[in-house]
């Protein structure tokens, strides 16, 4: 991890001190995925929230019949891994159990991850991790809120319905950051 | 006007009840009960966040108005729900209207509030946050789920008019935004 980490989890989380920079280096962990290879399984635990932050990775879902079906694509530099977790929180009060992840991700290209632990969720504490949580849910939050109003403007402007599938369905992939807005 | 003492947060709020004793008292002093009649407005679109709110009674509508200004409703939202926390938490003005179906009461947390707990990483701003992802989060999977199944098989879209804005409700029903009835 160096300062090119650094400098981008102050873009993803705004202005950390000293302490939350040391704390999300050392929790953060850096892999490079190759064309092909999956970052995520559908349906096994996801035990780490993903920062892409080089490359293009694919979502997809199972079709009864067993192939693919594409929901979209993932552009640097935006969150996964973490709706599933924050979806089964039924309790508010279950942070132990691991979430299943609700689609397949696969690397398009060669991709670089930053994947985030979810024991940081866990941390109840007012230090510096106790802050980061706050954080990394705070950009979590943004990441998910910027898919539904992308939603809420494609909804109002088609009048197709196959191309308002297709569109849905490029929507709820290719997200990033507000300040990002590289498409596919 | 704040809570009084005898008020029980859990009782007024649900998901409050995955909080301890101890901080449901800590948040309820931090709360404005806030009382609206039919009609009203609790907010409009491009107006400042200045506070996210807790519903406990009654139906609040959330939409939007289009260029042409057509009313295009997006959610029906009752009670144990959030409204307004994005802005808040964000600081971004509301992207959205919304206004009180029936007489409505909440219980409304303030934007420095909000900050100042998280700022220290307080466990009641964890808690206000998962309150929030959670209902993204479902949200984002719900149409996720709809999306996969009308691209795999276009005939579940047969009953839906064609133009989305023709029919807005039925569309955001569908989608699985939230409730519009």
């Amino acid at each position: 991890m160096n300062s090119e980490a650094a400098a981008t989890f102050v873009r993803l989380l705004g202005p950390l001190d000293p302490d939350e920079t040391r704390e999300i280096l050392k929790l953060a962990v850096t892999r490079t995925y190759e064309p092909g290879q999956a970052i995520l399984w559908e349906g096994t635990a996801s035990r780490n929230l993903h920062l892409l932050v080089r490359g293009r990775v694919r979502l997809s879902k199972s079709r009864p019949d067993g192939s693919q079906e594409i929901l979209g694509f993932i552009t640097p530099l935006a969150l996964f891994g973490h709706v599933a977790w924050f979806a089964r929180l039924s309790s508010l009060s279950d942070t132990e159990s691991p979430a299943l992840a609700q689609a397949t991700a696969a690397a398009m290209e060669s991709s670089t991850c930053y994947g985030i632990p979810m024991t940081l969720f866990s941390d109840q504490g007012e230090g510096a991790t106790g802050r980061l949580a706050v954080k990394v849910r705070e950009a979590a939050l943004r990441c998910m809120n910027q898919q539904l109003r992308a939603m809420i403007s494609r909804i109002a402007s088609l009048t197709d319905a196959d191309e308002l599938v297709d569109r849905l369905a490029d929507d709820l992939g290719s997200w990033s950051l507000p300040e990002h807005q590289d498409k596919p | 006007m704040s809570l009084k003492s005898a008020d029980k947060l859990s009782h007024l709020f649900a998901p409050a009840r995955s909080l301890s004793q101890e901080h449901q008292d800590i948040f309820a002093q931090l709360l404005v009960r806030r009382e609206y009649q039919e009609g009203d407005l609790l907010f409009i679109a491009g107006s400042v966040s200045d506070v996210m709110h807790f519903i406990v009674r009654g139906t609040v509508e959330v939409f939007f108005e289009t260029s042409a200004r057509e009313v295009v409703p997006l959610a029906r939202l009752g009670p144990g729900e959030t409204l307004g926390e994005m802005g808040v938490i964000d600081d971004r003005s509301r992207t959205a209207s919304a206004r009180a179906l029936v007489d409505v009461h909440t219980l409304t947390l303030c934007q420095q509030c909000y900050r100042d707990l998280a700022a220290r990483g307080d466990p009641l701003a964890v808690w206000l946050l998962d309150v929030t992802a959670n209902t993204l989060a479902r949200r984002i999977l719900a149409m996720e789920e709809r999306v996969a199944r009308a691209k795999a098989d276009p005939s579940i879209l047969k009953n839906l008019p064609l133009d989305p804005r023709a029919n807005a409700r039925r569309w955001w029903e569908w989608i699985g935004f939230g409730r519009t009835s």
